[in-house]
């Protein structure tokens, strides 16, 4: 752990200014990912600012949907009347993740910026192109054959760079219920889709979202889903709470009068290098009867580009099988989540 | 017959206020004037050799008080290989003597500051560079290296053994069961951390060493043999009066504790060292892993004709720690051939240590599900077949020697009862609850019992108070209060008249708080005290009386505990999501002291039982043999959410043969055959049989 200042930002302005003098700097909301990484020594930055008290704490509703602002905690979210009432596959991702004590401290802002669990990218030891570019991916190992410790690893979206797995819950939810992060800098306030916000590794695995260094979340808005719409997550863990998805998925479905799916947006955790949005499901969804042959075929196709490594390759079957209970669970409720 | 009322009764721990209320004083909650803090730094190769440290900036770095490395620590020793002298190290070497790097997260060097910030980041200060090798952390190549061994005994019992002709016997049999049962690298991870605080006497004559211990006097010994103290010259004290669990880890003494007081001598004042819970993952032990091939031969009916169990486990590169995983074997079963063959490889990992229940927790998941398998394929309800071949009398003895006493027999009658076995489904995968899979399964618990010489005190005021003084240990287990019941069920007092001091090296002597002795060996000790005081209690006169009782010799009979434990499971098959719905165990231990803290310490039990079948395991990096698990979040184990329906219960029959109150130990038993419950719970419920520990989603993916 290195030595750093403190200092606490007074509104969105002042902490973009103060950033801007500090190129060091981190900003510190919830700290449930930033004070883990600094006490590993993955993040050293010189400075915190402080964005717990930029007034960005309040939930409005309107005509077009809700408005959260980015220090909103997960509890609160996930808690919201109208959060559970419309939005129910957003309250349910926030609570199957990390734990109550967790959730309490978090913030959607900093949630969207959640640093990656893969244990070569925490241990600064280890090698890792996405922490220390050029070091190499220790994930995928040293030597053909002797892959590192990847059970947990994407299977979608992943380069030679980097293959760990976005470890979201709540970003995959966001992406289903086409959020859009609020993002302000000196110059201008922009919106930016949260299927948009996260960036592939590629061979820049070190830059994870198109949030750039001058820019600050303020908040996300949540759209009305569409009318009649049915939306739930799933995740498949080793242990009941408080683990990483091993698979999950989020589903937005409403069907058409004569029972044929017209929307579905599909978004997978888990098993991507970001939280997945998955086209190709939506696609082979889009105008189908809700069978189970459908939703095995849109399962086969979110999957159709997947690589499996060493020991995640079961993440392809069971991240298809996650996604049909989903499918199943919406439209025949209450078949089988009975623990 | 000892009257109910004290002895047996749920009484409320006697220290529970004090820690529900942070007056429970722990090892890491002890500060003095001065005191300085230090951080060991660590390897973070597995395998090769120190080229250089640069020690230059974290010397230099604010606070900083000493950084010691190989080029300037003091000479230390080797801390002793003497369990039966009370002079046991976890490790047979000592860091900061040589250049060799033997694990990951070995310490290579210890820095103090003058807050534990700027020792952490003065520790990361520290460049170190190494010339590396290839480690080995792959139990299966290294069990082929020229440097594995076969081990004649462990703890005094052989580990290559045979009785009769097992290879004629298997020949023979019509029935035959062959199969290898794994089991992985586990770590005790107890919520405490290790710690020490150690505080020399101006004069150096003596030092204070404030300790996690299971063992008072070992750390005593140990530790000063490590430091090189005469302890002749040198008054040396230890204490570690609350331990926040232990399961082993705080056994033996360790290397970091003597470099703490080292520390503390050089620098002239106390020092504390708490360890990271990543050090935990190297510097304190944990369980081994294991392969297991277990062969049983049977006739028609299940009646075992020969056993055969063949066990590859590992140690470090500086111990020589045996996990004796097939003992079990030798004497569960009644079977006249048997054999059980070991095999010990070297790694480069941190040393193994005991780990609650250790060699039975291991080996009877490998024989239990053996058990179940050979059921199954003899068509034997798994209880029948284990009454089938009941063992009436001791296997290893010819079934000559008697136990001190065994009530297995009612273990499984009463968790068939109790459990509802007889509406397990009789075919595997035939019931279903919507999506999830229902299935049963069972397995037999067995660990020895023993206990230790031990002294104690214990003092009466003539107002009738009384104090027990003896340097035993709570690990949170219940000792504060079942010693109190014991001396008030003698003295006839209220146990709230009674209080009780623990775990300094200045009270009585008293052994290791491990191999589920301490109600065995201190109980006695406290009853032949507060007996030799009734005169004086009935005077009403004060008194007080130091005994010594000697471990209880072999008495012409064999000691030992058993247990039935039962689980019902439900799995998702598709997603490979796994529930313990409800899990039941009956044991048999003799008489009960405390039934409310023998329930939680066997609910306890079978909550790590639920974790080694469903999750627990350490990762190591195979190329860089670094541990990738370490913390609590990447090691797996149960939280409340996994956790449903335990229900414990006890034969509660007093042992006639096994000391005044007959009362065999609890403590290991139930993580015992726990682990093959839930296995076979799910073989039961999906038909798949799962060797391999942990039982993971991908697990019943990959066989489903």
């Amino acid at each position: 752990m290195n030595p750093f200042r403190y200092v606490k930002a007074t509104s969105p302005a002042d902490a973009l200014a103060r950033m801007g003098r500090n190129p060091g700097a981190r900003f510190v909301a919830g700290g449930t990912t930033l004070l883990d990484l600094m006490k590993l020594g993955v993040e050293t930055p010189d400075v915190l600012i402080d964005i717990n008290h930029l007034g960005l704490d309040g939930i409005t509703e309107d005509r077009h949907g809700l408005h959260i602002g980015a220090h909103v905690s997960n509890t609160d979210l996930a808690e919201h009347d109208s959060v559970k009432k419309k939005w129910p596959v957003m309250s349910q991702a926030i609570l199957a993740g990390a734990s109550t004590q967790l959730r309490n401290m978090a913030t959607v802002g900093g949630n969207l910026l959640q640093g990656n669990r893969c244990g070569y990218f925490r241990d600064v030891a280890m090698p890792c192109n996405r922490r220390d570019p050029g070091t190499g991916c220790g994930a995928l190992g040293e030597q053909p054959g002797v892959e590192g410790i990847n059970r947990y690893c994407a299977v979608l979206g992943t380069s030679p760079s980097c293959i760990a797995a976005h470890p979201s819950d709540m970003c995959v939810a966001l992406v289903a219920v086409d959020a859009k992060v609020k993002i302000s800098s000196p110059a201008f306030d922009r919106l930016e889709r949260a299927e948009d916000f996260f960036r592939l590794p590629g061979d820049t695995p070190q830059i994870q979202t198109r949030l750039g260094p001058d820019e600050l979340i303020t908040g996300i808005e949540l759209p009305e889903l569409p009318a009649g719409a049915r939306s739930m997550y799933l995740k498949v863990r080793d242990r009941t709470s408080y683990a990483y998805a091993l698979t999950s998925a989020a589903v937005v479905l409403t069907l058409d009068a004569k029972g044929r799916i017209d929307h579905a947006r599909v978004a997978l955790g888990g098993v991507g290098s970001v939280p997945w949005r998955s086209h190709e499901a939506e696609n082979a969804l889009l105008s189908s009867p809700p069978t189970e042959e459908a939703f095995r075929a849109a399962a086969e196709a979110a999957f159709a580009g997947a690589v499996p490594y060493q020991y995640n390759g079961f993440k392809i079957a069971l991240g298809q099988d996650t996604l049909v209970r989903v499918l199943n669970e919406l439209v025949r409720p209450g078949a089988g989540e009975r623990p | 017959m000892i009257p109910k009322n004290v002895i047996g009764a749920g009484i409320d721990r006697v220290d529970g206020p004090l820690k529900v209320t942070g007056g429970a004083k722990y090892a890491g909650d002890v500060s003095l004037d001065g005191m300085v803090y230090a951080v060991p730094v660590t390897s973070t190769i597995a395998r090769g050799n120190i080229a250089s440290m640069d020690t230059s900036a974290a010397v230099k770095a604010p606070g900083v008080r000493i950084v010691m490395t190989r080029e300037n620590a003091p000479p230390l020793f080797k801390g002793g290989n003497d369990y039966d002298d009370a002079c046991q190290s976890g490790e047979d070497w000592m860091p900061l003597q040589d250049d060799e790097i033997y694990y990951d997260g070995q310490i290579i060097g210890l820095v103090v500051a003058d807050t534990l910030e700027r020792a952490i980041h003065a520790a990361d200060l520290v460049e170190t560079s190494y010339q590396s090798c290839r480690p080995m952390v792959d139990l299966t190549a290294a069990l082929k290296k020229p440097d594995a061994t076969q081990p004649a005994t462990a703890l005094g019992q052989p580990l290559q053994y045979e009785r009769g002709d097992v290879d004629k016997a298997l020949a023979k049999s019509p029935v035959r069961i062959d199969r290898t049962y794994t089991t992985p690298v586990q770590h005790h991870n107890p919520l405490e951390p290790h710690a020490s605080v150690a505080e020399w006497s101006d004069d150096g004559s003596s030092l204070t060493l404030h300790e996690t211990s299971q063992w008072v006097v070992n750390s005593r010994n140990s530790i000063a043999r490590m430091l090189g103290i005469d302890q002749s010259k040198v008054t040396v004290r230890v204490l570690s009066p609350f331990l926040g669990g232990g399961f082993g880890s705080k056994g033996y003494a360790w290397a970091f504790s003597a470099l703490t007081a080292a520390a503390a001598r050089e620098l002239g004042c106390p020092v504390k060292l708490v360890l990271s819970r990543r050090q935990m993952y190297s510097l304190n032990g944990h369980r081994p892993s294991t392969t297991q091939a277990v062969t049983l031969g049977s006739d028609r009916r299940g009646r075992l004709k020969a056993t055969r169990h063949l066990c590859g486990t590992y140690t470090s590169k500086v111990f020589q720690y045996i996990e004796p995983v097939v003992l079990s074997t030798q004497l569960l079963y009644k079977c006249s051939s048997l054999r059980t063959g070991f095999d010990l490889a070297r790694m480069n990992t941190g040393t193994p240590t005991p780990m609650r229940g250790p060699g039975e927790t291991p080996g009877l998941f490998a024989l239990e599900s053996a058990m179940d398998e050979l059921a199954f394929a003899t068509g034997v309800d798994p209880i029948d077949l284990r009454r089938l071949n009941y063992a009436e009398r001791d296997p290893r003895t010819n079934n000559r020697q008697r136990w001190s006493s065994k009530h297995l027999n009612e273990c499984y009658d009463k968790g068939a009862e109790e459990f509802g076995w007889k509406d397990r489904p009789k075919k595997p995968a035939s019931r279903r609850d919507g999506r999830w899979l229902i299935g049963y399964g069972m397995a037999s618990a067995t660990y020895p019992a023993q206990n230790t010489s031990s002294s104690v005190k214990v003092s009466l005021t003539a107002d009738g108070r009384a104090e027990i003084e003896v340097a035993s240990h709570d690990l949170g287990t219940g000792t504060y209060t079942i010693l109190c019941q014991f001396a008030a069920n003698e003295l006839g007092l209220p146990v709230s008249k009674v209080s009780c001091r623990l775990a300094d090296t200045f009270l009585p002597p008293s052994p290791c708080a491990g191999g589920s002795q301490t109600v065995a060996s201190v109980g006695p000790a406290v009853i032949a005290a507060c007996k030799n005081l009734l005169t004086f209690r009935k005077a009403g006169m004060p008194g007080e009386e130091t005994v010594t009782i000697p471990g209880s010799q072999p008495n012409g009979f064999s000691w030992q505990s058993f247990g039935a434990q039962f689980a019902e499971v439900r799995v998702d098959a598709a997603l490979g999501r796994i529930r313990v719905h409800r899990f039941l165990g009956i044991y048999d231990v003799g008489q009960i002291i405390n039934e409310k803290t023998a329930r939680s310490q066997v609910h306890g039990g079978i909550i790590q039982g639920i974790g080694m079948a469903l999750m627990e395991a350490t990762a190591f990096d195979p190329y860089f043999g670094r541990v990738m698990t370490p913390n609590l979040a990447d090691y797996h184990f149960p939280v409340n959410a996994d956790i449903h329906g335990i229900r414990v219960s006890f034969i509660d029959e007093p042992d006639p043969h096994f000391g005044p109150m007959g009362a065999r130990g609890l403590g290991e038993l139930p993580l015992t055959g726990a682990a093959a419950a839930v296995a076979n719970a799910v073989f039961n419920a999906t038909g798949i049989r799962v060797r391999d520990l942990p039982i993971l989603p991908d697990t019943i993916l990959a066989k489903g």
